[in-house]
């Protein structure tokens, strides 16, 4: 794959590299710099990327693989969780919040394999042979951890409404 | 009409997507209200503007730091060649210098000791052209003066001293 080649393909995927980024990491700045950090992978290795094979899942997959390997590398350090967003809000400002900005700090608080899922099928709209190849999974475990995602959000959601 | 359900186990259970849900024929509220709120999520994502970021700036700096190492690497290289070669060259100038200074002391020494082998001889010379010249003279026999030829006609004959 030529340099020009790369840019352009790499370019068209801009959006959904960094949404799938940080549907993982939960930080802008980290998806951002995960992303940048993947293209310059990529680039490095750009003479054995075959633009006919599928380029999409190749990317999609590299920042995967990424990102969870810097979610690893953080877990060791601290407890990731506590650091995220979602752990650190207050409850009085989490009941401010609209059920919609609810809803997408329940999605964050979603185990990491299950957020994939979701945000590949429902948010990017991928089928589940796409998601298998990209997450490295199975299609049916990629479908499993899309129904625990859902079934998980949906208990959060009327634990939500019944609690007023 | 079509006849309204409770929400789609399919949907739950990952095998149909959000979009295939068709709005309205939900039995439940709280049910109809998740699928609406679960859109507007995902609408609220898929809206919601990227960061402006330079996809390509990790690899421009990495050709930044390639290029600079080359110039390190190359000036390093340039470095250790102009001093091997300035080493070599002052200690061949040291080595020949000092070859000269000694060849040059050697000839002086060698030109005082001919002055002076050649002072002696000259010396040596004349002590013994004198003594043989003395001894000549002194031990001659009276019989050899006859062979000297005496010039008759000399002109210091009849010159008179006491007229000059």
């Amino acid at each position: 794959m030529t340099d020009s080649d790369f840019e352009k393909q790499i370019l068209r995927y801009k959006k959904k590299l960094y949404r799938f980024a940080l549907s993982i990491l939960k930080q802008k700045e980290d998806a951002q710099d995960a992303v940048q950090e993947v293209v310059l992978r990529m680039w490095k290795k750009r003479e054995l990327l075959n633009s006919k094979e599928n380029f999409e899942s190749y990317c999609m997959n590299s920042i995967k693989n990424y990102a969870l390997d810097l979610l690893r590398k953080r877990r060791n350090l601290q407890n990731y969780k506590e650091s995220t967003p979602a752990g650190n809000i207050a409850p009085e400002e989490f009941e401010n919040k609209d059920i919609i900005e609810k809803m997408q700090l329940f999605l964050k608080q979603l185990p990491v394999q299950q957020r994939m899922a979701i945000e590949l099928k429902d948010f990017q709209g991928y089928e589940y042979e796409e998601i298998s190849t990209m997450l490295e999974i199975s299609v049916n475990a990629a479908r499993v951890n899309v129904s625990r995602g859902r079934k998980r959000l949906y208990e959060k959601f009327k634990e939500e409404i019944s609690n007023g | 009409m079509a006849k309204k359900t409770k929400i789609p186990e399919e949907f739950l259970e990952g095998k149909l997507s959000v979009d295939e849900i068709e709005s309205g024929n939900i039995e439940n509220s709280m049910d109809e209200e998740f699928i609406h709120t679960y859109r507007k999520v995902i609408s609220k994502n898929n809206e919601e503007e990227i960061p402006n970021f330079n996809l390509f700036e990790k690899i421009a700096f990495q050709q930044k730091k390639e290029r600079t190492n080359r110039f390190k690497r190359a000036f390093s290289y340039a470095a250790i060649v102009v001093a091997l070669v300035g080493f070599f060259s002052i200690f061949f100038y040291f080595n020949t210098t000092r070859k000269q200074h000694t060849q040059t002391v050697k000839i002086a020494e060698t030109q005082k000791e001919v002055i002076k082998v050649l002072f002696l001889f000259s010396e040596e010379l004349n002590k013994t052209l004198k003594n043989f010249d003395e001894a000549t003279t002194a031990f001659q026999p009276f019989s050899d003066y006859n062979n000297y030829k005496i010039d008759f006609n000399n002109p210091m004959k009849n010159l008179k001293i006491n007229e000059l």
